[in-house]
């Protein structure tokens, strides 16, 4: 297995009115051919950030790539120009956005905007991107493609425009697929429907996946390994055996917690993580979950943990994981399964 | 489609009919007659004139014979200037109108066009702040203080460009300049407005993530749906435009319509007044019909119902 992504130490930052918010502050992952990787965390943790700074889509100003690298097969993305991104954007990364309803252009023809991206990186004359354009819609399972290539989006339903979104991303065989939340926005049975698609499509095509969600049911289905991110930082990672079996870290847990079970009693109510994230325009000092941790010790408040590994590729930042914390762990482990 | 036209037309025609009535009881309402000198006439005189064009039988039998006369095309002949059909008029006057208008109109988009692109794109910079000045002072200058001192300036003082007149074509620059203005002024703050709205929205995110570059992003993507706001004024501005500004026809001495309305109204012009009216509400009408049509072009969403889903 080789690494296809390797994202280093980012940090990005937004310069705002009041101030400098510390959107990213030090994630490092990486992705290896063919595989999903699956980016978790609450809303304002980071991840659709993280996800856009990988392409460098996040607009500078108000954004700023402060520190860090984005190796894409050994070339750092971040320091390349906008003209060298053009060939990198679409070609190698593809991505698909949370939202359906608003991410394709009203005014363009549908078939139009995935041709578009194939004329430009696959060097084919009109006709013959019209023809690849139709056959990425039948691939993406959508009936009729040929007169569906001259509707434009307001004539598609919401399922319908994700699917899209998929061929438009996959129209250039990338390398890697960037999901922002790609079912958010859909029902139920679209989004299974559309999971099955995108594991479909990565089986036949070998696309390395980057699964953005907040929706743990879908990691599990889809994921190889899972980073959880907090407040702009990754907190634990591993692969998804290790995250769903024994996950480490106390905001892990809480995730875990909060999800409805199936053999749940209908009378008893769902345990979400109390409090909110931090302002990231003034972030803590020490670990950023710890004031909604129960488990916070007094250097929690002092000093943030560094990421630690706890087995071979399975890594926690908190300061539970420190040996001389081992006893004190073992209760919390304890008292969180009687719970 | 075809049905939407036809319906279309009929409305048209109703709106104007509308105006057609309203405008020839309100004109007939206002005191005083089209004859000159009329403290002079001995009565008899004034009754066997009156008698003679028609004017001493009752409003609404006017108006009848008026409409009468109107489906035949027969817009009749001016009561001041003797014998002159109102129809000739109208043609005369309406060329200088249409082409300093036309000028102006195409000038002030253009510009206005490529000032609200690039303040959009500059966001908060010096030329944001410029065009922005601009425009305020494009709306709130009157377009006669400017044809004032263009006049002045360029026409008197330096002498590059006739001052008044209709004779050459550098005669017909400074009115279209002096007209252009406003559009400038109004094209661009609505384009720069929708521009930065556009230029946030997740499509634009899309276009950029498929890698096509910064320019053609801007062209194909932005500027059609930054338009449409712009295309909603860009109708009456244009029939406002074309049919002439008195003022600015005044000051540069142009034979135009907007001279040639004012007059028939103070003479009481009774044909000429009604031929202008309805030839600037066609023409109103025509244009409000041709935008609901370009509306449809430019964006899909709104095209209009009936044609097959």
């Amino acid at each position: 297995m080789s690494k296809i992504l390797d994202v280093r130490d980012l940090h990005v930052s937004f310069h705002t009115y009041s101030g400098e918010v510390k959107a990213v502050r030090g994630v490092s992952f990486d992705v290896e051919k063919g595989q999903t990787l699956a980016i978790v965390g609450e809303s304002g943790c980071g991840k659709s950030v993280t996800s856009q700074a990988i392409m460098k889509l996040i607009l500078t100003p108000p954004g700023e790539y402060k520190h860090g690298e984005v190796l894409y097969n050994g070339k750092d993305l971040v320091k390349m120009s906008e003209k060298e991104m053009e060939q990198v954007r679409g070609k190698e990364i593809a991505m698909i956005f949370q939202d359906p309803m608003t991410s394709l252009n009203p005014t363009m023809t549908v078939g139009k905007q995935i041709v578009e991206g194939i004329i430009k990186h696959q060097k084919l004359s009109k006709a013959e991107a019209k023809e690849k354009a139709i056959e990425m819609l039948k691939l993406v399972g959508i009936p009729s493609p040929e007169s569906r290539f001259t509707q434009y989006p307001h004539q598609f339903s919401g399922g319908m425009r994700q699917r899209a979104m998929i061929a438009i991303a996959l129209s250039c065989n990338p390398n890697v697929l960037i999901a922002d939340e790609p079912t958010t926005a859909l029902d139920v049975t679209i989004q299974a429907q559309i999971m099955d698609l995108m594991k479909d499509l990565q089986a036949r095509l070998g696309t390395s996946i980057i699964l953005i969600t907040h929706d743990l049911g879908v990691v599990a289905e889809a994921a190889d390994r899972v980073v959880v991110m907090y407040a702009g930082k990754v907190v634990e990672s591993g692969t998804i055996d290790e995250i769903f079996a024994e996950p480490r870290h106390p905001y892990t847990w809480g995730l875990m917690n909060s999800m409805p079970k199936l053999n749940q009693d209908r009378a008893e109510e769902l345990s979400p993580i109390p409090g909110a994230p931090p302002d990231l325009l003034a972030p803590p000092k020490g670990c950023a979950f710890a004031a909604r941790c129960k488990y916070a010790m007094k250097i929690c408040q002092e000093v943030d943990p560094e990421l630690t590994e706890h087995s071979k590729g399975h890594r926690v930042a908190c300061w539970l994981e420190h040996p001389m914390a081992e006893a004190y762990r073992r209760e919390a482990v304890e008292g969180r399964q009687s719970v | 489609m075809g049905r939407y036209i036809l319906k279309r037309f009929s409305l048209m025609i109703v709106t104007l009919l509308v105006i057609i009535t309203a405008t020839f009881f309100l004109m007939h309402s206002l005191p005083g007659t089209p004859l000159k000198n009329e403290e002079k006439l001995s009565p008899e005189l004034r009754a066997q004139i009156l008698e003679q064009y028609g004017l001493d039988k009752p409003a609404y039998v006017q108006y009848f014979k008026f409409l009468g006369h109107l489906v035949q095309g027969d817009l009749g002949k001016s009561l001041n200037y003797d014998g002159r059909e109102v129809t000739d008029m109208l043609m005369q006057g309406f060329g200088p109108s249409l082409l300093i208008g036309s000028q102006a109109l195409l000038f002030g988009v253009l510009i206005g066009l490529i000032l609200g692109v690039l303040a959009a794109l500059k966001r908060n910079t010096w030329l944001d702040s410029f065009a922005t000045g601009a425009s305020i002072m494009g709306v709130s200058i009157p377009s006669f203080v400017l044809a004032a001192l263009l006049a002045y300036f360029v026409g008197v003082k330096l002498g590059w460009l006739p001052a008044t007149g209709y004779d050459t074509y550098s005669a017909t620059i400074m009115p279209s300049f002096a007209l252009s203005f406003a559009v400038i002024a109004q094209i661009s703050r609505y384009v720069r407005t929708e521009m930065v709205e556009v230029l946030e929205q997740d499509y634009m995110r899309t276009a950029k993530a498929k890698g096509i570059n910064r320019f053609a992003i801007l062209v194909r993507h932005a500027l059609r749906n930054a338009l449409i706001p712009a295309i909603t004024v860009m109708g009456p501005l244009a029939v406002n435009i074309i049919t002439g500004s008195l003022v600015v026809e005044g000051i540069f001495a142009i034979p135009g319509m907007g001279k040639m309305f004012v007059e028939s109204i103070l003479n009481n012009d009774y044909t000429v007044i009604m031929g202008t009216t309805i030839f600037y509400s066609v023409l109103i009408v025509v244009t409000l019909f041709i935008v609901d049509l370009l509306y449809g072009i430019i964006d899909p969403r709104i095209r209009i119902t009936g044609a097959k889903e």
